[in-house]
């Protein structure tokens, strides 16, 4: 980077994004709802779980530092201190038709601890989410009555995967990395019929059928980490898990249902492109037809891609603290779908960074925020969505 | 940069914003709700009718002159205040008042006023009043006992007030007047000024058939003679303190008929035994012409015993007025007739007007008992605690008026029905 290339922010508008960012990320709100499009299946699969992949529209590898990221175990082999790093999103998301709908969540949280040899850590980061209702107003027949009703149907949950793994550098230039765990959380269905007390009388009671199913399954991840030429970083990982099973709990009558997962790969890289200027590329696939099946969703396009790109320049600062920009592009297939239709997420990325404190060789501090703007579209359903992520990254000895 | 740290302030403190579809293609749940009509017979068991609740001196308009066709007949029983310790009288010659406790009463009289309005029959009425010659008790008094207290019950001489003095007789007619006015000799109203006296009072009588007439006040007029001034004669009023009505029932009720109300009141009682499934028809049979689907408490979302009101048998025993039905849990059936009730099931009872009890009338009336019929289905056999399952209908107040309502006998096609309303399916699945 050189000193001329840097761009100076006023301290007062530092202040207040800095303000802004305490505000948005000191209410822990829980999770809220989420596109109408994870109503397929098991519902949408977690994004990269950190803004800086986010806002160069990858998958979470292959970026260029030290940091501990969940499917990019090898990358945690080059921090040299033990530190934490959290994320969390925002986003809203507007229908052609319909009714805006808004959401906060907790993507991810890690902890690292580096020792002589080897990099221990451990991490929590969504796997399966989805947040959802349907309504209807059907009339029913009684004969000599027709009695109307309103019939609400809501589907949440969410399923995180929790691993411990082990890093190391095997060289300058490469790293190798390992995590296993297993799949937690649940998925909730509830449905509720109301008749109207009009039609009927007094003390009508509402019908309520519920289900609660918890996640559980192992899962590892593998991966390697090298650089290359100096100024090239080039990642890839591979995530095994058994299957995952359902089982019903409080009182949910039925079998437990087991859903086996696809073997899912992961490849990225972050090269040097001129000085303060990188090129983020990244990919993922995996098989999701067994998945789907498994489930009855006969039109889930089986494998999928998701794939983007973006640039990183290094070049501004505030209060003399170096502030990353990034735009990127990112495209997606999701892995259920909706009425039988496959769903595509397209997305422009964008995004910057604030070191808040550095040594000479290891990040200290760090922050990054992702934003992301996309549409979404099937053959029945059009929606934009607007997200913001935010990451934390702590380290010290 | 700024709009992503707004978007997350702004966001993180909304509220929930499920994201919704109207599309009934996404709900993946089967469901119906059918309705069922339960005959009694399937689910009524120890049905039984209890009367003898309330005292008619509790009614709020306990002054009724009734003579019915054949099934009732109502004679009122009136008391007044006795006469005042003293009166104040001048004695001869003096200009200043002195306290006269020792006055004699030498006659007086009685107003009754009559409604003009609200009466039934064909004018004129044959009314005799009598002097009370029993000692009687306004709350126990019956048309067979005076007194029917614990320990000391007093029949009549003859049921319905005994043998009374004569002291008047009238041919009355609404468009006449409204008072008659009835006098009393100086016997009757010496005995009327003795407060110790527990004979006194006025029992008034109707020989006309079919009449039906309301007393709405009523007084005591006394002369007392002075004991200090000879040439003076003080009249004092005595005021109405207690009133209630002797009531002969002399109809046959049918045999399971479900009887309500009256002075004192029926309860209609029967215990809810809920069959293990019910019949239904539809998607939840699976291609099945019919089927049996158990009856659980969360399918029952709504429940309604339907009581098929009926003509009174004769007439003159139906109620005059609207009736507020209760139908509430007995607490302790092995207690019955005297087990305590628990809390209306349905909180404001349901209101029947006279009407339905006519000929042409006929209604049936349905009182929600959903919670009810849920905590029965719910429990099982061999709970410690079980729900009640014996339930009364009853009159809101007990008792609210003379007249009597007739609900369709058990063991006919009028008899009472459980209306339930279920709604089933096979659960929620993933995904």
């Amino acid at each position: 980077m050189t000193h001329s290339a840097i761009v100076r922010i006023p301290a007062t508008l530092a202040g207040g994004l800095l303000l802004a960012l305490v505000v948005g990320t000191a209410s822990p709100t829980p999770v809220e709802g989420q596109s109408l499009l994870s109503a397929g299946g098991l519902g949408f699969l977690t994004d990269a779980p950190d803004a800086r992949s986010r806002m160069l529209g990858g998958v979470g590898i292959g970026l260029s530092g030290s940091h501990l990221m969940p499917n990019d175990p090898a990358a945690a082999g080059r921090v040299g201190l033990p530190g934490i790093s959290a994320t969390m999103e925002a986003g809203v998301d507007t229908p052609d038709e319909g009714e805006r709908a808004g959401r906060t969540r907790f993507p991810s949280f890690g902890l690292i601890y580096p020792t002589a040899r080897l990099t221990y850590f451990a991490t929590f980061s969504g796997f399966l989410n989805q947040e959802w209702q349907a309504t209807a107003r059907p009339t029913i027949d009684f004969g000599d009555q027709q009695v109307e009703a309103l019939d609400v149907f809501e589907a949440s949950g969410g399923i995180s995967a929790a691993r411990i793994g082990v890093a190391r550098a095997i060289s300058d230039r490469v790293s190798v990395g390992i995590a296993g765990g297993t799949y937690l959380g649940s998925m909730e269905r509830s449905f509720r019929r109301d008749l109207n007390p009009a039609d009927v009388g007094q003390q009508v009671e509402s019908f309520v059928a519920d289900g609660i199913w918890r996640a559980s399954g192992t899962n590892i991840v593998a991966g390697v980490n090298m650089d290359a030429l100096g100024m090239l970083r080039l990642a890839g990982s591979v995530t095994w898990s058994d299957d995952l099973t359902l089982d019903p709990t409080d009182g949910t009558p039925g079998d437990p249902v087991v859903v086996p997962l696809p073997l899912e790969f992961r490849v990225g890289g972050h090269g040097t492109l001129a000085p303060g200027l990188a090129l983020a590329i990244s990919l993922y696939t995996a098989d999701w037809s067994e998945s789907a099946e498994a489930l009855g969703d006969e039109n889930a396009p089986g494998r999928i891609w998701q794939m983007g790109g973006g640039l990183e320049w290094a070049g501004g600062s505030i209060l003399g603290r170096q502030i990353p920009l990034a735009i990127g592009v990112r495209q997606r297939d999701l892995p259920f779908s909706f009425l039988g239709n496959p769903v595509q997420e397209r997305a422009v990325t964008g995004g910057a960074g604030i070191f808040l404190s550095d040594t000479e060789t290891t990040p200290l501090a760090r922050m990054h925020v992702g934003m992301e703007l996309g549409s979404r579209s099937t053959a029945e359903w059009d929606e934009s969505f607007l997200r913001a992520t935010v990451t934390l990254r702590l380290s010290g000895s | 940069m700024l709009g992503g740290f707004c978007l997350l302030a702004g966001v993180a403190g909304c509220s929930d914003e499920m994201p919704t579809s109207t599309d009934p293609a996404l709900i993946p749940v089967t469901v119906q709700t059918f309705e069922v009509t339960i005959p009694f017979e399937d689910f009524g068991r120890q049905f039984r009718v209890d009367g003898g609740y309330g005292s008619p001196s509790a009614l709020s308009v306990n002054r009724i002159v009734f003579s019915g066709d054949g099934g009732l007949e109502v004679r009122p029983l009136l008391r007044f205040a006795s006469a005042p310790s003293s009166i104040s009288v001048f004695p001869p010659g003096e200009s200043q008042s002195v306290a006269d406790s020792a006055a004699i009463p030498t006659g007086g009289r009685v107003t009754v006023q009559l409604d003009t309005v609200r009466f039934s029959g064909v004018p004129p009425f044959e009314l005799s009043a009598g002097a009370l010659n029993q000692e009687w008790d306004h709350l126990s008094a019956s048309w067979t006992n005076a007194v029917d207290t614990l320990g000391g019950r007093q029949p009549w001489t003859t049921p319905g007030g005994g043998d009374p003095r004569p002291l008047e007789q009238f041919s009355w007619d609404p468009a006449e007047g409204n008072a008659l006015v009835i006098e009393l000799d100086s016997m009757t109203a010496a005995e009327w000024a003795d407060l110790d006296n527990l004979q006194r009072g006025l029992i008034l009588t109707s020989s006309t058939p079919g009449s039906r007439l309301r007393i709405s006040s009523a007084s005591l007029q006394l002369d007392l003679l002075s004991s200090i001034n000879p040439d003076t004669t003080v009249q004092v009023t005595s005021p109405l303190t207690i009133s209630t009505m002797l009531l002969d029932q002399t109809a046959d009720f049918e045999d399971g008929r479900m009887l309500v109300g009256g002075a004192p009141s029926f309860r209609s009682t029967f215990r809810i035994e809920l069959p293990d499934s019910v019949s239904a028809t539809g998607p939840i049979c699976a291609g099945a012409p019919s089927c049996q689907v158990a009856l659980t408490a969360d399918r029952v979302v709504f429940a309604g015993i339907g009581f098929q009101s009926i003509p009174q048998e004769p007439p003159s025993l139906a109620p005059a007025d609207s009736l507020v039905l209760d139908l509430r849990p007995v607490l302790s059936p092995e207690r019955l007739p005297r087990s305590p009730l628990g809390v209306p099931i349905l909180p404001q009872g349901r209101t029947v007007g006279p009407g339905q009890f006519e000929e042409g009338g006929e209604t049936r009336i349905e009182i929600p008992v959903t919670r009810f019929i849920r905590d029965l289905a719910r429990a099982a056999p061999g709970d410690a605690e079980q729900p009640p399952s014996m339930v009364s209908l009853i009159s809101a107040a007990e008792p609210s008026g003379i007249g009597i309502a007739s609900f369709g006998a058990v063991g006919t096609p009028q008899a009472p029905v459980l209306r339930i309303i279920l709604t089933a399916t096979e659960g929620v699945t993933l995904p």
